[in-house]
């Protein structure tokens, strides 16, 4: 179980940083989730928890996306400035999803051993919806210079999720070694 | 727990039907879009001395998302609504940092549309044919323009705008007009020229270089007040980066008072401005 969510911990990191040469990705987001997606299906084969499958089954559609998106980029905007833009929500939307419904599984996991895993997955939830909300408005007014006005409730999701992450991780090794 | 599944279900819903809405409401906009190039066009409409051309600058930058970039240097054809072509004389595109070109100018010469009906060049459509080299031969829809053309024009909105270069050996620059459109135009490639005023700053005023003939000027104005100074002698500099003696300076003469276009001028918001300018 450890092992599963260092792993997580570990691909969750390389989604966030993303190192670019031009176009071109070194580490494009979808090898972060490819190891996140291997490591919740094992979490989901020892727990039986449904909220893992479901997690893992949204990464594999977010590992998808993530392929098509790294080669949109490649081959430069094809779709247009607008519908680009508004294609690019989707993989938040997903990766809201696959979130959550880790965090959720994950609370599952150790029975609620700490009260504000829920308030911190609701904090989490209601942000992550609250900046797709105003993306797609900045989107719509063609603002997309305003768009970093949403980073910091990105920046304060990403936190919250690295910190529940580190959590759990940091739950699954005690437990690995009071066994 | 349950709670945080109600918000993630009705969040989700939300956020999708605002897609759809936002998607649909971009889509449908688009139509509306040609009363945005008429108004940008219009005051862009230049006439050097009298003469019947009209030169028409349309800032890339700014219409980007109405336009497409294109992968190669477009071909530009104007047509008519009723099919006949209107010769250019000719058009100016940017290549972008990622490689891709936006029309920048367009020069359309009068003589023509003056053989033409005056109603069929209210509607002109520009069409890029972005053939060469491409897999397909995609007619791209640019945009519609409507001109008016400025004899017939009940507006009597354009401002001519001499410009004496005494640093160059051509009599004028064009300049293209008046603009209110509140924009950052940040990655385009553009020298900002400081205004100076009798020594005075005002920094409501910018202008934009577009390489060295095609010099226009944005005017941001912010109130009614700082127009009063826009009959008068301008001073232009135009940092080129060398050093302070390097610098070119060019002065305007504006030909008639702008205050007498912005005489109904209440608020500096676009809305207002395209629907004083967009009823003719």
């Amino acid at each position: 179980m450890y092992k599963s969510y260092n792993q997580i911990f570990i691909g969750f990191l390389l989604t966030i940083f993303h190192i670019n040469i031009g176009p071109l990705q070194i580490l494009p987001p979808f090898v972060g989730l490819l190891i996140m997606f291997f490591a919740i299906y094992r979490l989901y084969n020892i727990s039986q928890i449904k909220d893992f499958r479901i997690s893992y089954k949204l990464i594999a559609v977010a590992i998808l996306l993530s392929l098509i998106y790294t080669i949109i980029t490649f081959s430069y905007n094809i779709l247009g400035n607008f519908y680009y833009y508004m294609a690019s929500i989707l993989p938040s939307i997903v990766y809201l999803l696959f979130i959550f419904y880790l965090i959720n599984g994950s609370i599952k996991l150790f029975d609620n051993c700490w009260e504000r895993n829920i308030l911190l997955l609701r904090v989490f939830t209601v942000f992550h919806l609250l900046t797709l909300a105003i993306s797609v408005v900045l989107i719509s007014k063609f603002a997309f210079n305003i768009l970093t006005l949403t980073s910091l409730l990105i920046l304060i999701n990403y936190l919250i999720v690295a910190y529940l992450l580190y959590f759990y991780r940091k739950i699954a090794k005690m437990d690995m070694l009071s066994e | 727990m349950e709670l945080n599944k109600n918000i993630l279900k009705y969040g989700s819903i939300f956020l999708v039907l605002l897609i759809l809405f936002s998607t649909i409401y971009y889509s449908i906009n688009r139509i509306d879009n040609y009363v945005f190039i008429k108004t940008y066009a219009e005051y862009r409409l230049y006439n050097p001395s009298q003469s019947f051309d009209l030169y028409l600058i349309m800032n890339g930058d700014n219409l980007n998302y109405l336009y497409n970039e294109f992968t190669n240097n477009p071909l530009v054809e104007i047509l008519t609504e009723d099919g006949e072509k209107i010769l250019t004389s000719g058009y100016l595109t940017s290549p972008r940092n990622n490689g891709r070109y936006v029309l920048v100018s367009l020069e359309i010469n009068s003589h023509f549309m003056f053989a033409y009906d005056k109603l069929k060049f209210n509607k002109i459509k520009l069409y890029s044919n972005n053939l060469k080299g491409e897999k397909t031969s995609k007619i791209y829809d640019i945009g519609e323009l409507v001109l008016i053309n400025e004899y017939d024009s009940d507006l009597d909105s354009n401002i001519n705008v001499r410009v004496n270069d005494q640093y160059s050996d051509k009599p004028y620059i064009s300049i293209g007009d008046i603009i209110t459109i509140d924009s950052i135009d940040e990655y385009l490639e553009t020298d900002i020229v400081d205004t100076m005023v009798d020594g005075k700053d005002y920094h409501d005023l910018l202008g934009k270089k577009f390489g060295y003939e095609n010099l226009f000027i944005d005017f941001k104005v912010k109130d009614k007040d700082s127009l009063i100074f826009l009959d008068r002698k301008i001073n232009y500099t135009i940092d080129n980066g060398i050093d302070d003696s390097g610098k070119n300076s060019f002065s305007l003469y504006f030909d008639r008072k702008l205050e007498d276009v912005f005489s109904n001028y209440q608020e500096n918001t676009i809305k207002e401005y395209l629907r004083k300018v967009g009823e003719f």
